[in-house]
This record gives C-alpha cells, structure tokens and sequence, in this order.
C-alpha cells in the first residue's frame, strides 16, 4: 500500500511525466493495481518462512508489476500512435474505448479473469524453487489481473497517462472487485461507472 | 409446538425391519417429490429443485434460492439445519395429504430418520447403508425411489451390496474440538463448525466435522462417479437426508458434552446471516432465516434426536484431546511454517509419502520445538487438486515406517483424513473464492510429535508423510488423480 500511494503522489509530479510515457504507465499500474495484490501478497507471506516473509511479499508484488510493465511496452506506442492520428485528447476515441471497457465489464471473460487472479497458489518454502515460485504466482496473478482490467486500462492509454480524473473512478473499480469477498456482483456496477465516466470524457 | 423425535434408521429396521412405516412412508413421499419434478422441473416442492437449492452443476441458470449450500464455512452446520427443515416439512406435509396407505400415527408424528454409521465403534452393521436404501424394489414390486445404482461399486465398499463404511471415514473425532469457529490462518484447524467466513457456496478449508465424517460418508458412499460425491448430485440420492440429519445431530451431541463447555458462535455476524429459502409451499420465507433462528431444535424448530449423546467407543474412547487455538487467534502470532515440500505429489489411489524438511522457528513460534509443553505442531496439505472426486478418503500418518501395516499401531501415526468431497469445485471458476488454488486441510499433531518423540521416533530435522487410501484398491485399479500442491508443518 506504500508503494501505491508513493505511485500516487509520483503521478503528480510533473518531473516524473519527464521520464517517458512508459515510466508513467508502470507508475500507473502500480498506483492503481498493487493494492489488489494485498490478499495474494498475505497469503505467501503467512504461508512462507518467516525468514522469507518480506522477500515474498516483494518478489510477488514485483512480479505482478512486471507483467503490466511488459503490457505497457505495446499498449505505451499503441496508444501514442492513437494520440499521434488524432490529436493529444481526442474525446470520442477516449469515451469509446471507456464504453468497450463497460460493455467486457459484462462478459463472462471478465467475470473468469477476475476469479482466477482471487486464487493464490502454495509455493516452495526456500530456496531457488521459492523465488520461481513467488515470481510465477506473482506473474500468474499480473496476468490475470491483465486479462481483468487489461480493456480498461486501453482507455487510460488513449486518454494519455496524466488522465488522472479518469484513473480514480476507474481504480475505484479495479480495487473494489478485486478486494470484495464476491466482486463479479459489481459488474454491472462498474459498467455504469464506466459509462458515467466515459460521458465526463466526452466533455 | 409438538416435538417430533427423529430416530436412527437402524433403530427402525430392528423394529419393523426394511419397510418400517416410517421409512416406507419415506420412500413414497421421496416418490411423489420425484414426480413433481417431471412433472414440473420448477416445482419449489419437487426432488430436483430441492437438490438445485443445495448446488446446480457449473454455468446452470439458478434462482434467488437455488445454489445455496455453505461448506469451507461457520455457516455449514445452520445452514444444513434450516435446509433439511425446510425438506422434513415437504415430505411431512406429502405424508399427511398425499399418501392412502400411511397409519394416523406415522401422519401425526413422521420425523427424518438420521443414519448414525459411526455409533457401533468395531461393530459393522450401523456403518452399512441402511437396507431400504440399497433394495431396488419395494414390497410390491415397483422401484424403490430411495434406491440408486449410482453409489460406490469399489472393491471392499461396494455400498448396494451391504458393505461396511471403514471406522476411520466415520470417526467422530471432530467432537473433541472444543470451539466451533476460528478465524481461518494457514496450518490452523478449523475448529467443529468451521472458518469464520463470508457467504461461502465452496469448498475450501472446513470445520473438522465438516471433514470427517461428513465428507468422507458423501466421498465413500457415492464413489467414483456417484450421487453423493458431487454438491449438485448429492441430496438426489435419498440418503443424502438422513446422512445429514445425523450432522446436524451431532452438533447437538458436540454441545451436549460435559467435560469443557462448548458454545455455539455469539458473533452477530454468525448469528444474524440471512438465508434466503423456500418454506414447504413454495414460498419465500420472510424474514429470512439465519443462524439464530435455529440454534435450539425442540423450541425453534419442534425435532429432537433419539440419542443425543455421544457413544464411548472403539477407536474413539481413545481420541486425544489435544490442545486447542484460542478462540480467536492473535494475528500477531499465527501459526509459523517451519518446513514444507518443493514438489506436489499425485495420489492415484496407491499409498505415497513424501519428505518435509523442518528447520527451527525464527519468528513469532520460536521456542523449543515439541518438547516445549506450550508448543503446537500442525500440519497442512495445500492446493489439492482434481477434476473429480475421485470416490476415496486418504488416511494421513505422520512417519509411518516403510512398508508398515497403517493399522497395526495407529494411534502413533494417524492424524486425520484428506476428504475430497468437493474437489471438483475447487476448479470451477464460476465463483467467487478467495484464497487458495484447490482444498486444503490442517491437522494439530502437537499429541502425535510428543509421542513420538517420547518413543525415539521424532526427528525435528524431517518428517515423513504418508497418504494411504482407506479401504485398499484394486491393484490394477487408476483412479482419477489428485494433486496436493504441498505439505507443510507449523509451529506455534
């Protein structure tokens, strides 16, 4: 939570908007979606050696990040060449990508992405079997948080990563079905923030 | 309110032998319950919405009311309460209107029958399914609704040709637990009644009643492929109702024991759950009912069982009693993992061990190790896997020597079940779970490790881990495999 909540305060600053877009996505992705790493985050360190604890909570979250780093390497260009076609803040592209993050928020793709990244497998208690396994349980998790929230995340890339207005809804979203005991029951929930935000875009 | 007597389904065959009136005004109310449903799938009242109210198969539609059932949770036991309710009064209401041939008795004071396979300790015949259960016909020659070929056929347990449940998957061991619900921490038991939850339709760590015998009688007697061994198909076998019955039976017992005090949950969060449910007409039953509504059967629900109290016997007059988390572990201080495999191991109903290496602790459990008399030693299996059930109960022993009969000196190795009932779920993704990536199940060996080690036989460097199917198999025989991520040991 420390680390989303540096990535938070980093996104506005403007020096960091200096470094390139896709430092600004990785800062992004890790305000936004490390928070929903904390159940996976707990439940390795309290079923890891003690020793090990923090090393596993790290090489998870790493892990997690990592992945949204890589998505950031096509989504990072793909979105600037959009923003190159049709200018730096082209509403109706921005308000459609939002309405197609809506519409996956109903699909049962979605709902199956969102209950596998809730699963957290065991991993090998020490050793170099520990790492792979907390870096693979950590990408395993990335990835499915990916395949959850990856049609979302698009409409970020399109906006341009200083879209800070758009990301706190769009968080709030990310957070409360990734946290809450039975989150698919606010699919259509975050369909409706999506499209209210998508009609804020649009002005 | 009138106090119906719910009585032991052997006790009636001694009586009035396979066709007690009760058990046959049973058959034929479970008769017009069937009916109803192929006549109309949606009948509240009919057998199969009353099956879909516990589990539907994954991606079927379901209903504010269908898809219900509460494992892996401190709901288990008040929610099976008020399902089986609901169903008793179905089927009284059918013997009271809808059957000719039914004494003005048995109208006036039909109650479920319970199956209480674990009463007898050594003695084999409680643990054979009841007769009404496995005779294909009745009296007149037409099919017995109770009956269904799909139960075990398994060699040594074929359950239609009268064969024994074995003790261990009957042992009720889980009444000497001492509180009913823990908030859940890896390598922590359950408690009897289960890991404080949410709303929780899935399997997943589980109370220890819940584990054994629950468990381990739906696996065993439906077998590879059977009724009982699904959450969907279960209460579509008959007995399904009277297994439970005998559940929900003893959680009374597990109160009802003298020694230390047992208390149900005072948590509102327990006792104020809403359930939605259908009563016998069909209607939604407004307000809901939750735990509270039915924690004393005779003044909230008018039942009581025949026998209440526990029977001293066989294995269990010997059952440790070990000691017990508190009610409401410290999260400061959880349980600490000293020691886990790298590797998973497959069962395929073969015995398998597998090697833990065990290092000191260095955290909150750091202290001396099983010698110290406050220290605990648990064990737990993680992410077991498996498409399906594969119709048996692995035995877990704790350095069982090689090649050693499991029998010839359990007490000094055993420490409970692996109980699979469910694990097909465990890989449905049409749910909502949290937590790990298959079943689990935690054991406090703190009694097995001091023994042990009281006899020479305790290694604080290693531990040996043996998994052996109860019941024997086939030798030419595969069964569906099941995966266990990883065993571990803790300390606390």
């Amino acid at each position: 939570m420390p680390v989303a909540a540096l990535a938070w305060v980093l996104l506005a600053l403007p020096a960091v908007h200096g470094l390139g877009p896709w430092v600004v996505w990785v800062v992004m992705a890790a305000a936004m979606t490390l928070p929903t790493v904390l159940p996976g985050a707990r439940r390795v360190a309290l079923n890891g050696l003690w020793r090990w604890r923090g090393r596993a909570v790290a090489l998870f979250a790493v892990a997690h990040l990592a992945v949204w780093a890589a998505v950031g390497v096509v989504a990072v260009p793909a979105g600037e060449l959009v923003r190159g076609a049709v200018g730096p803040y082209a509403p109706a592209v921005v308000t459609g990508s939002l309405l197609l993050a809506a519409a996956w928020e109903i699909t049962p793709a979605k709902r199956r992405a969102l209950r596998a990244g809730h699963r957290t497998a065991v991993v090998p208690p020490a050793g170099r079997a520990a790492v792979a396994g907390l870096v693979r349980e950590g990408a395993r998790h990335g990835g499915r948080c990916v395949g959850s929230c990856g049609v979302l995340m698009a409409g970020l890339a399109v906006a341009g990563h200083g879209a800070l207005l758009i990301m706190l809804p769009l968080t709030g979203i990310v957070v409360v079905q990734k946290l809450a005991r039975r989150g698919t029951e606010y699919a259509g929930t975050a369909a409706v923030v999506l499209v209210g935000t998508a009609a804020l875009a649009a002005i | 309110m009138a106090t119906f007597l719910r009585r032991d389904v052997w006790n009636l065959d001694d009586e009035g032998g396979v066709w007690h009136p009760v058990v046959r005004a049973y058959a034929d109310a479970v008769g017009v319950m069937k009916q109803r449903s192929a006549v109309d799938r949606d009948d509240p009242t009919g057998w199969s919405y009353q099956a879909s109210v516990h589990a539907l198969p994954p991606g079927t539609p379901a209903d504010a009311f269908q898809n219900q059932c509460q494992h892996g949770s401190w709901f288990f036991l008040p929610w099976h309460r008020i399902y089986l309710h609901w169903f008793e009064e179905i089927v009284r209401d059918i013997v009271r209107t809808e059957l000719p041939n039914v004494s003005q008795q048995v109208r006036d004071t039909w109650a479920l029958p319970y199956w209480d396979y674990s009463r007898g300790g050594q003695n084999e015949r409680w643990r054979r399914l009841p007769r009404a259960f496995r005779t294909p016909t009745k009296v007149d020659g037409s099919p017995n609704p109770l009956f269904t070929s799909r139960r075990n056929t398994r060699p040594g347990l074929n359950m239609n040709a009268g064969a024994p449940l074995l003790d261990r998957l009957v042992s009720t061991r889980a009444l000497d637990q001492r509180v009913f619900a823990i908030s859940p921490l890896p390598g922590q038991p359950n408690g009897f009644g289960g890991p404080v939850t949410g709303w929780h339709h899935d399997p997943g760590p589980a109370g220890s009643l819940e584990l054994t015998p629950h468990g381990d009688v739906h696996t065993n007697v439906g077998g590879p492929g059977g009724l009982m061994a699904t959450f969907p198909n279960a209460p579509l076998d008959a007995v399904f109702w009277l297994h439970h019955a005998n559940i929900d039976r003893l959680w009374v017992v597990w109160l009802n024991q003298d020694d230390v005090q047992r208390r149900n949950p005072t948590d509102t969060g327990w006792r104020n759950f809403p359930f939605p449910f259908r009563d016998a007409t069909g209607t939604r039953v407004t307000p809901p009912w939750s735990p509270r509504s039915v924690l004393d059967t005779v003044s909230d629900l008018g039942y009581t069982y025949e026998v209440v109290d526990r029977f001293p016997t066989g294995r269990e007059a010997v059952t440790r009693m070990s000691a017990q988390p508190p009610d409401k572990p410290e999260l400061d201080a959880p349980p600490e993992l000293v020691g886990a495999t790298s590797e998973p191991v497959q069962l395929t109903g073969r015995r398998a061990a597998v090697s833990v290496d065990v290092g000191e602790a260095t955290g909150p459990a750091a202290r001396g190790g099983p010698g110290d008399p406050d220290q605990q030693v648990y064990l737990q299996i993680d992410d077991v896997r498996g498409a399906e059930n594969p119709g048996v109960t692995y035995a877990v022993f704790v350095n069982l020597p090689d090649g050693s009969d499991p029998d010839d000196d359990p007490d000094q190795y055993y420490v409970g079940n692996v109980s699979l009932f469910g694990i097909e779920a465990t890989q449905d993704l049409g749910r909502d779970v949290h937590g790990g990536a298959g079943l689990s199940f935690a054991f406090d060996i703190t009694d097995v490790a001091r023994d042990q080690q009281a006899a020479g036989r305790w290694d604080p460097s290693q531990l040996t881990v043996t998994f052996v199917p109860i019941g024997g198999t086939d030798p030419d025989e595969t069964l569906p495999p099941v995966t266990i991520g990883r065993v571990g040991v803790y300390y606390r």
